[in-house]
């Protein structure tokens, strides 16, 4: 089994990726439980696996996605209040955490699964395609223009929002 | 309004630092909740390591079937066992059955008999109460009421002897 010292390390290191990660289908404390979940599962595990950060993303991932099923069924109260949850601490001195928060929002899923996979989860593309279920080219074109997108968004911001 | 002079290469170069410099928020994620869990889920499944849990599984099952085992041939021995002694109960004649030894003794009392006078015991008897009496030599020796002449004497058992080996050819 793994040593805690090791986990403790673990989840330092990818706790907050895989909460931005599992904030893609899921809000709050449903994405927290699906972190604290896939933490678990890795504690069952004889062994650390080998890509311990695309094993993570993977399980959160089939997690979050089962839970999004569940969760069309419950009352869409708790989506309103989830909505304004902002999901950085910090953006930078241009831009505060609410409004970096708006602007992913606005990216379409696939590609802002793959920026905050490539970005803040630190996976290759080749481990986001395999990830996804898709090919290594279209991992990298959801990339750019997510990226693209964005660069638009913050160049020139909506006023509205 | 994007650089139209800028490679387009460099500006994706930029904004990747620029949103790697954005922190996710921590939200509810602790690490003392997860070391607590993961201790707890641990400590749910006790030696249930690397596969601890089939063999504990295995030697169930095979204890199981053994107890199963030895229970039914319990079983079946008491109902054979148990034939057995029914038939030989209805077969068996009183011949067979054990007889009850009747006592050779009886328990009533001991019927006491007058002892013979001219036995061994009773002339005894009386020779040391003769002695005891310091003037016993000048009297005449007491002797034993004579039986009146009328009535014969009873026959006496005489105890037989080896010698007396004509007594019994004579029965």
């Amino acid at each position: 089994l793994i040593e805690p010292e090791v986990l403790g390390r673990l989840f330092d290191s990818h706790s907050r990726a895989l909460g931005l990660y599992a904030r893609q289908w899921c809000e709050g404390a449903d994405a927290d439980d699906l972190v604290q979940e896939a933490f678990l599962s890795l504690c069952r595990q004889p062994d650390v696996p080998d890509q311990v950060g695309a094993w993570l993303h993977r399980v959160v991932r089939n997690a979050a996605i089962s839970a999004a099923r569940s969760r069309k069924r419950r009352r869409s109260r708790e989506a309103g209040v989830a909505s304004r949850e902002a999901w950085f601490s910090s953006a930078d001195d241009q831009l505060d955490a609410r409004s970096a928060t708006l602007f992913l929002r606005e990216i379409d899923q696939d590609c802002r699964e793959t920026i905050v996979a490539r970005l803040w989860g630190g996976l290759t593309f080749d481990q986001i395609a395999r990830l996804q279920g898709c090919s290594l080219t279209t991992a990298h074109r959801r990339y750019e223009n997510g990226l693209a997108l964005l660069n638009e968004r913050l160049q020139s911001p909506c006023p509205t929002r | 309004m994007p650089d139209p002079l800028k490679d387009p290469s460099e500006a994706l170069d930029e904004l990747e630092t620029r949103l790697r410099s954005w922190q996710p928020s921590p939200a509810g994620l602790s690490r003392d909740r997860l070391l607590f869990e993961a201790g707890r889920a641990a400590a749910q499944q006790p030696g249930m390591g690397r596969g601890g849990a089939w063999r504990w599984q295995l030697a169930t099952v095979a204890a199981t079937i053994l107890a199963l085992g030895f229970g039914l041939g319990w079983h079946r021995e008491r109902l054979e066992r148990r034939a057995i002694e029914v038939a030989r109960n209805d077969v068996g004649s009183p011949v067979d059955r054990p007889e009850i030894e009747q006592p050779l003794v009886s328990s009533g009392p001991a019927e006491k008999l007058p002892p013979d006078p001219c036995s061994y015991f009773v002339l005894v008897r009386q020779f040391s109460e003769e002695n005891a009496d310091p003037g016993h030599l000048d009297r005449k020796p007491r002797l034993a009421p004579a039986l009146p002449r009328s009535t014969p004497p009873a026959p006496r058992a005489i105890p037989m002897r080896p010698r007396d080996f004509n007594r019994v050819i004579a029965l």
